[in-house]
C-alpha cells in the first residue's frame, strides 16, 4: 500500500528522495497517510520509496502489503519517441499504447508491447516502469535485451541495459531511466516470441533473440528469456552452443534446447506452477526460441511473422 | 491532501489520504459505477474511467495522480455526448445483462469512437481487450459499438430490427428495451454495494490455512483489544446450527453438514472466525491478531482418495435422518469429536465413506444389450473445477430495521435466504426480509447461501449494519465451483451405428460439504442420456467428500459434464464404426414423438415417468448447422498434412492446415430442462394503478438474465399497454410473493407462467368491472392496445376502470394474482457446431467458428435470448480451453486470481459466433416458451473434444484442452502432468 506520495519538483529532488535524503528539497512536501497517532500510517518510517511511474506495478494488488512511499516521476522523465541520427530514444515514460502508435519504435518492440493485449494496462503501462519491474514475465525486456540497448539514466549516466539489470535494484543503486537509447545494428536480425494462455495475460514464457548471419553461420546470437528464471535474462551457455553454426532448422533447434532428457536443464531450469508443469515449459520454451530465431529479421524490417505474440 | 481536478468537466477539491486510489476516492464521493470486479490486479477493467482521453483502471492509479487531469466517468447525469451514444447503443444492441461491467463498457467504447469513428471489429476488440465481462458473451458488443458508429454520423440511425416471432402479439417475440437497461448503463445505484451506509460495521473472515484440522482453539483476546473491532466470533462462540447453504426447496435434498464456524474446518479457506470492524482495514488487521491452534489431520485431495479404503474422514460424526433409515450397511455413529450431519431423507449416503450421495437406476438389459452389440467401448471423461466468477463477488449488506432483520442481497433465491438465515439467527422468517438488489452476475454460485448467514447473524445480535463482500480471491476459494467429475461411459452399438446399451457411471467430487452433492451429478445423467434412444441404460452416481473447495451449483448444473461424456462417447463410438458423427447422432437421437423411456427413472426427487416427447426441433437444427459447415461437401473429406485415424473412419476429414495448424469440425446435440416439475412453484402479482399502469410483484430473480423483462412483457401484452406501464419489482420477500427463485433455467418457464397467469387473472376482474361500468356482458368485451377497454356499449380507458377501484363506491383495487406450478417436463434442445485450428506443433487450439441452433420455444424476448446464449457459450469455451482450478498437495488453491485463472476476453470469442433461434412450441410454457439459458453451456466441450480428433486424429478426455494437455495426447509431451492436478 502506497502511504506517501512524493512529486518532486525536479529531477534532483526524485533522485535525493529515492535516495532517502529526508532533508531533501520538498521532501516535507510529501503528502502521508495520517494514522490514528497522527503519524504515518502502515508503519512509513520503514516504508521504502520506489519510482512511480505507469503504476501498473506499484499500484497493483501484487504491491499492497508493500508499504511504499511513491515518488511520481511524471513530468520529469521524458514521454517521447524520436531518432538521433541512426538511433531511437525512447523516454522511459512512453507508455506501451504509444510504443504501438510510433511509427518510430522498431517493429520488434512494438510487437512486444502488443503483447500486452490489455489496452487499458497500455494506455498506462510505461517502458521504464517495465524495465524498473524487472520480472520474469516482463514484455519488454527479453526484446530490449537482445537488442543491447542503452540506457540515459536521469543522474547522467549511460548504461548498457545489461549492466544495469546487474546492479542491486534498489532506486539508489540503479538510478532512474530516463531514455532508452536502440543504436542502428546494421547486419542484426532480431525475433521476439512470447506463449500467453490467452489474449489477454502476461509473458508466460518469451524468447528475444538477435544475431548475424555470416554466410548462413550463426554469430554473437544475444538470446533473452523471460519464464524460465526469476528475471528475463541472457543464456550464455545456450548462445555459445550456436555459435558458428550453420542456422539449424526448427527441429534441431528444439533438440539443441532441450537436450537428450527433453527437459532443457542443460541450460535453463522451469519450475512446475499454475502456469504448467516444468516439462511443458522446457517444451514450449525451445519452439519460442526456434521460432525467434527463425523468424528474425533486420532490425528494421517490417512486422514479425511469427504466429506468437503479436 | 487536497486533489483538484476535473471531473466530467466539472471542477473538483476533494480531500483525499495520498494512498488512496483513484477508484475507491471516487466511490466514496458517490461516484458508484466504477466497480471493482478485481480487487486491484488491474485484470477486469470494471474500475476504468478516461483520463486525459485515455481509457485507464482508476485502480490502479493513485488519487493523487489525478491532480489537475481531466476525468470522464459514468454518472448518472453525465451529459458527454460521446457517452450517451455510446450507453444508448449497449442498451439498443441488447447488450446490457447484469449490468455490472457496463459502465466499463460505456467507456470504453466512449474511447474507442474519439479516437476512431468507425471503427473496425478489430479495433472494437482492442477497445474491450482490457474489460471482462461474463454475462454476455461480447458478441454483441460488437454490433453496439458499429451502432453507436452510425449514430455518430446520424443520431437518429435505429439498429435493423432482428428476427421477430409471433407475429400475433405486440410484444412477445420482439425484440423490446430491457427494462433495467437504462438504469444500469446509466450507473445508477442497483447492486447491494450501493445501499451501504457510512455508519456500516464490516465483516471479515479469517480462512484455515488448513484442508483438514480440528479447531482446538482460539483466543481472540488481542484481536477484541484493537481499535475498532466491534466483535469476534468463532466455533466457541457462535450458534451451532447445522443446515446446508443450498438454496433448494425444503426439505433440501443436500444434506444439512454446515455450521456458521465448525470444530473442524475442511478446506483450505473454510471459516475459523470473524472480525466485525469499524473499517475493513481494522477488520483485517484484527484478523491477523486471532489466534488458532489447530490439529492438523490428512486431507482428502481426490475422488480417489475419498474412495480409498481407510482413508481420512471428511465428516466423522454422527449422521442423522430426518425422515427415512439410513441405507443398509452404512454407518451412523460419529466419532464423538466431529459435528453431525443431518439428512433430510435418505439419498444412499455414507459419510463414513465420504460418500455424500449416490443414486442409480435405469432401464431394459442392459448386459444382454451389450451382448448384442457389434462394437462396445469404455471411455472416461473427466471435467475439472471451475468458478462461476461473477463479476460482482459475493456480498450483502444486512442491518435491523424496525425489530426486523434485513438483508439486501446478492442472490438467486430470497425465499432460501429468508428462509435459511431465519433458522441460522434463530428469529422467525416474518422478522427477516430479503431484498434481492439487481445481481452482478450469479450462475449458480448465488444459489447458495455464501455470506448471508454470518453476516445476518452480526447484525441482529449487535443491532448494526453489516457489510461482508468477498474478496476476488475468496471468491475463487471459498464460493462454489462446479463439481469435479469423471464419468466413464460404456456404448454398445450395432454395426449400422443403432445403439443397443449404455452404462455411465458418475463419480462427483462435492468438496468438503454437500450443498448439491446429489442433484448436481443425477443432471449430468438426466441432460444427456435422455437425449438418445436407447432400450437399455443404466446409470450410478457416486458423490464424493474432499477436502478441496466447495463445490455446488453453477450455470447447466451437471449438465455439462454429462453432456460431455455422453456426445464425446457417442463420436468415438461413430469411429469405431466408420460412420459419420453426425449420421450416428441421426441414427439415435430422441425425435418428435419419441417415448422417452429413461425418465421413469430420472424423476428429479420423485417418482419418474416416461414421457411422449411432443415437437422436437433437433432436426432442423442439425440441418441448418451441416449446411452452414458444409459438413457434406468439399470442406469435409481432404487429407490433413499429418494423417489422421478418421481419415480411415468416415467423411471425418477436413482440408489441411497451414503448416501446424489443423483445422477439424465437430458437432453435437443438448438438452436442459425448464424448471424442476412437480417441485418447485411461482407466484406473481399484478395491480392495476389508479390511472391504469400496473405494478407487477413477481417472486422471480432477475440475475441480469432478463427476466424482469420477460414479465413485464408478458403483462403489457395480455393488459395491451407498453412495457413502459409496468414496473416490476422482484425478489423481495416483504412486497413480492414466493418464488422458488432463479435456477435450474425455471425463470422464464415457471416466474413468467406465473406472471402469464396474475395477467391474465387481472384481466378477467377488469372486463368483469368494464362489464358492470359498461352494462353488458364480459364476454363482448376486449382489452385492445393503449389500455383500451373495449365493449359492444362504449369503451373505457384502463384508469377509468382503474380509478372506480379505489374510490368509495368503487369494486376494490384490482389486483391479478397467479401460481405456476406444473408435472409437465419442457426441454429445450440444440445443436452446437465447432470448428476449431489445433497446432500440432505447440498444442494450441483456436476456436474459429462456433453456431448455435437452439430451440427454446417461443423467444420472449429474442435478442436478449441470444445475449443469454452467446454468454452462456463463452463460458463453456472458457471451461473447454481455459480454466481450471489448481490445487497443491496441501490442498491450497493456486490460482485464485484473474491473473492465473483466465477467462475469455472479447479477443477469445470466436470471429465467426452465430446463435439462431428454432422455436418449436411448448405447451405449457407462457406463449410457448422454454428455457434458454443454461442449455448453452452443454455443447462446447464435447463439439471441440471432437473437432479437436477430427483435425489431429487423437482424443482429449479431460478438459480444459490446454496446450499441455494436447501436447501429452498427441505424443509430443511425455508423462501425465503433476500428480493430477497441473495441466
Amino acid at each position: 500500500m502506497t502511504v506517501a506520495f512524493h512529486k518532486p519538483r525536479d529531477a534532483a529532488e526524485a533522485l535525493a528522495l529515492l535516495s532517502g535524503v529526508d532533508e531533501a528539497p520538498g521532501a516535507d512536501d510529501a503528502d502521508r497517510a495520517k494514522g490514528a497517532d497522527g503519524k504515518g500510517a502502515g508503519g512509513i518510517k520503514s516504508a521504502r520509496r520506489l519510482p512511480l511511474a505507469g503504476g501498473t506495478q506499484l499500484n497493483s494488488s501484487e504491491s499492497r502489503n508493500l508499504a511504499v512511499e511513491a515518488v511520481a516521476l511524471d513530468g520529469l522523465v521524458p514521454k517521447s519517441v524520436e531518432r538521433q541520427g541512426s538511433a531511437t530514444i525512447i523516454g522511459a515514460m512512453t507508455t506501451f499504447q504509444e510504443l504501438i502508435d510510433s511509427p518510430m519504435v522498431p517493429p520488434i518492440l512494438a510487437a512486444a508491447a502488443r503483447g500486452m493485449v490489455d489496452r487499458n494496462i497500455r494506455n498506462r503501462a510505461t517502458v521504464g516502469g517495465n524495465l524498473g519491474a524487472d520480472k520474469s514475465c516482463s514484455s519488454l525486456i527479453p526484446v530490449l535485451l537482445a537488442l543491447d540497448v542503452d540506457l540515459l539514466l536521469l543522474d547522467g549516466r549511460r548504461v548498457r541495459l545489461e549492466d544495469w539489470l546487474e546492479l542491486p535494484s534498489e532506486p539508489k543503486g540503479r538510478g532512474i531511466i530516463s531514455k532508452i537509447s536502440m543504436g542502428g545494428r546494421e547486419g542484426w536480425l532480431s525475433g521476439y516470441a512470447r506463449w500467453s494462455r490467452v489474449s489477454a495475460d502476461l509473458s508466460v514464457l518469451g524468447a528475444a533473440a538477435a544475431y548475424r548471419l555470416e554466410r548462413n553461420t550463426v554469430r554473437d546470437l544475444r538470446l533473452v528469456l523471460g519464464g524460465v528464471a526469476a528475471h528475463a535474462r541472457r543464456f550464455p551457455a545456450l548462445e555459445a552452443a550456436f555459435e558458428g553454426l550453420p542456422l539449424p532448422d526448427r527441429s534441431a533447434i528444439e533438440a539443441l534446447v532441450v537436450g537428450h532428457d527433453g527437459s532443457g536443464a542443460s541450460y535453463f531450469s522451469t519450475i512446475d506452477d499454475a502456469r504448467g508443469s516444468a516439462a511443458f515449459k522446457s517444451f514450449r520454451m525451445a519452439v519460442l526460441i526456434a521460432d525467434a530465431i527463425l523468424f528474425a529479421k533486420p532490425d528494421e524490417a517490417g512486422s514479425l511473422p511469427t504466429e506468437e505474440g503479436a | 491532501m487536497i486533489l483538484s481536478f476535473s471531473l466530467n468537466g466539472r471542477p473538483r477539491r476533494w480531500e483525499c489520504e495520498p494512498g488512496a486510489n483513484l477508484r475507491d476516492l471516487l466511490r466514496s464521493k458517490g461516484l458508484i459505477s466504477v466497480r471493482n470486479g478485481c480487487d486491484g490486479e488491474g485484470s477486469c477493467g470494471l474500475c476504468a474511467v478516461i483520463m486525459d482521453g485515455k481509457l485507464v483502471n482508476s485502480c490502479m492509479i493513485l488519487a493523487a495522480e489525478a491532480e489537475g487531469r481531466s476525468v470522464i466517468a459514468v454518472e448518472p447525469d453525465a451529459e458527454d455526448p460521446l457517452l450517451i451514444i455510446a450507453q444508448r447503443s449497449l442498451i439498443d444492441a441488447h447488450c446490457v445483462q447484469c449490468g455490472y461491467c457496463t459502465p466499463a463498457v460505456s467507456l470504453a467504447l466512449r474511447d474507442l469512437l474519439a479516437r476512431s469513428p468507425e471503427p473496425s471489429d478489430e479495433e472494437v476488440r482492442d477497445a474491450l481487450s482490457g474489460t471482462l465481462c461474463r454475462c454476455t458473451g461480447y458478441q454483441q458488443f460488437l454490433d453496439a459499438a458499429h451502432l453507436a458508429s452510425k449514430r455518430l454520423r446520424d443520431p437518429g440511425y435505429a439498429l435493423e430490427a432482428g428476427p421477430a416471432f409471433k407475429p400475433e402479439f405486440r410484444h412477445i417475440g420482439k425484440d423490446r428495451e430491457k427494462v433495467d437497461a437504462r438504469g444500469l448503463a446509466r450507473g445508477e445505484a442497483a447492486f447491494v454495494e450501493d445501499r451501504v451506509t457510512p455508519d456500516s460495521l464490516h465483516l471479515k473472515v479469517l480462512g484455515s490455512p488448513h484442508a483438514h484440522a480440528f479447531v482446538k482453539s482460539v483466543d481472540a483476546s488481542a484481536a477484541l483489544a484493537m481499535s475498532g473491532v466491534v466483535k469476534v466470533i468463532h466455533t466457541f462462540n457462535c450458534p451451532d446450527k447445522v443446515y446446508t447453504t443450498a438454496g433448494q426447496g425444503f426439505p433440501e435434498p443436500s444434506p444439512h453438514d454446515q455450521r456458521m464456524f465448525s470444530r473442524k474446518v475442511r478446506f483450505v479457506g473454510d471459516r475459523v472466525a470473524a472480525v466485525l470492524a469499524e473499517s475493513p482495514a481494522e477488520a483485517r488487521a484484527a484478523l491477523a491478531a486471532i489466534k488458532v491452534e489447530y490439529e492438523i489431520l490428512e486431507p482428502v485431495l481426490s475422488i480417489a482418495q475419498a474412495k480409498a479404503p481407510g482413508a481420512p474422514l471428511v465428516h466423522s460424526g454422527e449422521v442423522v435422518y430426518v425422515a427415512g433409515e439410513a441405507p443398509a450397511g452404512t454407518s451412523t455413529r460419529g466419532d464423538g469429536r466431529d459435528d453431525s450431519i443431518t439428512y433430510q431423507f435418505p439419498i444412499g449416503a455414507d459419510p463414513h465413506r465420504n460418500l455424500a450421495a449416490s443414486a442409480h437406476g435405469g432401464i431394459g438389459d442392459v448386459e444382454a444389450g451389450f451382448a448384442r452389440a457389434d462394437v462396445v467401448i469404455e471411455r472416461t471423461y473427466r471435467g475439472n473445477r471451475v468458478q462461476c466468477t461473477p463479476m460482482e463477488p459475493h456480498v450483502v449488506y444486512a442491518k435491523v430495521d424496525g425489530g426486523r432483520l434485513v438483508l439486501h442481497a446478492s442472490t438467486q433465491v430470497s425465499w432460501h435466504v429468508r428462509r435459511i438465515v431465519s433458522r441460522v439467527v434463530g428469529i422467525p422468517e416474518n422478522k427477516v426480509r430479503v431484498i434481492k438488489e439487481r445481481v452482478g452476475g450469479g450462475f449458480g454460485a448465488k444459489q447458495d447461501i455464501v455470506v448471508e448467514d454470518i453476516a445476518g447473524w452480526l447484525a441482529w445480535t449487535t443491532g448494526k449494519p453489516v457489510f461482508f463482500r468477498y474478496t476476488r480471491e475468496e471468491e475463487f476459494f471459498a464460493s462454489r465451483t462446479r463439481h469435479a467429475m469423471d464419468i466413464t461411459v460404456k456404448m454398445g452399438a450395432r454395426r449400422d451405428g443403432t445403439l443397443t446399451a449404455i452404462d455411465m457411471h458418475v463419480d462427483a467430487d462435492t468438496g468438503p460439504y454437500g450443498q448439491h452433492c446429489l442433484t448436481v451429478p443425477m443432471n449430468a445423467v438426466s441432460k444427456s442420456l435422455p437425449l438418445l434412444i436407447c432400450p437399455n441404460a443404466r446409470f450410478t452416481v457416486d458423490s464424493w467428500y474432499t477436502n478441496l473447495s466447495v463445490a455446488g451449483a453453477y450455470q447447466g448444473y451437471g449438465a455439462p459434464k454429462g453432456s460431455f461424456a455422453i456426445q464425446a462417447c457417442l463420436a468415438e463410438l461413430a469411429v469405431e464404426l466408420g460412420i459419420d458423427q453426425l449420421e450416428m447422432i441421426e441414427k439415435n437421437r430422441v425425435r418428435s414423438g419419441t417415448r422417452i423411456e429413461i425418465l421413469k427413472s430420472l424423476g428429479e426427487g420423485r417418482e419418474g415417468a416416461a414421457v411422449d416427447l411432443g415437437e422436437c426441433g433437433l432436426g432442423e437444427m442439425i440441418e441448418r448447422g451441416k449446411k452452414a459447415f458444409n459438413w457434406d461437401g468439399t470442406g469435409r473429406g481432404g487429407p490433413l498434412t499429418q494423417g489422421s485415424p478418421t481419415a480411415q473412419g468416415g467423411a471425418k476429414v477436413v482440408a489441411a492446415g497451414e503448416g501446424d495448424w489443423k483445422r477439424g469440425k465437430g458437432a453435437v446435440i443438448v438438452q436442459q430442462g425448464s424448471g424442476l416439475p412437480g417441485l418447485d412453484a411461482a407466484n406473481a402479482e399484478i395491480r392495476l394503478l389508479a390511472d391504469g399502469t400496473l405494478l407487477l410483484l413477481s417472486g422471480g430473480a432477475d440475475l441480469g438474465t432478463g427476466l424482469d423483462t420477460v414479465t413485464a412483457k408478458t403483462a403489457a401484452e395480455i393488459m395491451g399497454l407498453d412495457l413502459e406501464d409496468v414496473t416490476v419489482i422482484s425478489g423481495d420477500t416483504d412486497l413480492t410473493p414466493f418464488d422458488k427463485g432463479a435456477y435450474a433455467s425455471s425463470g422464464t418457464y415457471f416466474s413468467g407462467n406465473a406472471a402469464l397467469k396474475a395477467a391474465e387473472d387481472l384481466r378477467t376482474k377488469v372486463l368483469a368491472a368494464a362489464a358492470e361500468m359498461l352494462g353488458e356482458d364480459p364476454s363482448t368485451i376486449r382489452i385492445g392496445h393503449r389500455g383500451r377497454v373495449i365493449g359492444s356499449k362504449g369503451e373505457l380507458k384502463l384508469g377509468d376502470i382503474a380509478h372506480r377501484t379505489v374510490e368509495g363506491e368503487g369494486f376494490g383495487e384490482l389486483v391479478g394474482f397467479g401460481s405456476f406450478k406444473t408435472l409437465h417436463a419442457a426441454f429445450p434442445y440444440g445443436a452446437h457446431f465447432a470448428e476449431v485450428l489445433v497446432n500440432t506443433r505447440t498444442g494450441e487450439v483456436k476456436l474459429e467458428r462456433f453456431h448455435v441452433y437452439q430451440d427454446c420455444g417461443t423467444p420472449i424476448n429474442p435478442a436478449l435470448a441470444k445475449g443469454q446464449i452467446f454468454g452462456g457459450v463463452m463460458k463453456a469455451v472458457g471451461h473447454s480451453l481455459y480454466e481450471e482450478l489448481l490445487f497443491d498437495e496441501k490442498g491450497r488453491c493456486l490460482n485464485p486470481t484473474f491473473l492465473d485463472y483466465k477467462i475469455p476476453s472479447i479477443n477469445e470469442v470466436p470471429r465467426d459466433f452465430v446463435v439462431e433461434l428454432v422455436p418449436v412450441e411448448d405447451e405449457i410454457g407462457p406463449f410457448g416458451a422454454k428455457s434458454v439459458s443454461e442449455i448453452s453451456l452443454n455443447g462446447a466441450a464435447p463439439a471441440i473434444a471432437i473437432a479437436i480428433h477430427d483435425a489431429t486424429g487423437v482424443w482429449v478426455r479431460e478438459y480444459p484442452f490446454t496446450p499441455e494437455r494436447l501436447l501429452r495426447a498427441l505424443g509430443r509431451l511425455p508423462g501425465a502432468g503433476i500428480k493430477g492436478k497441473l495441466p
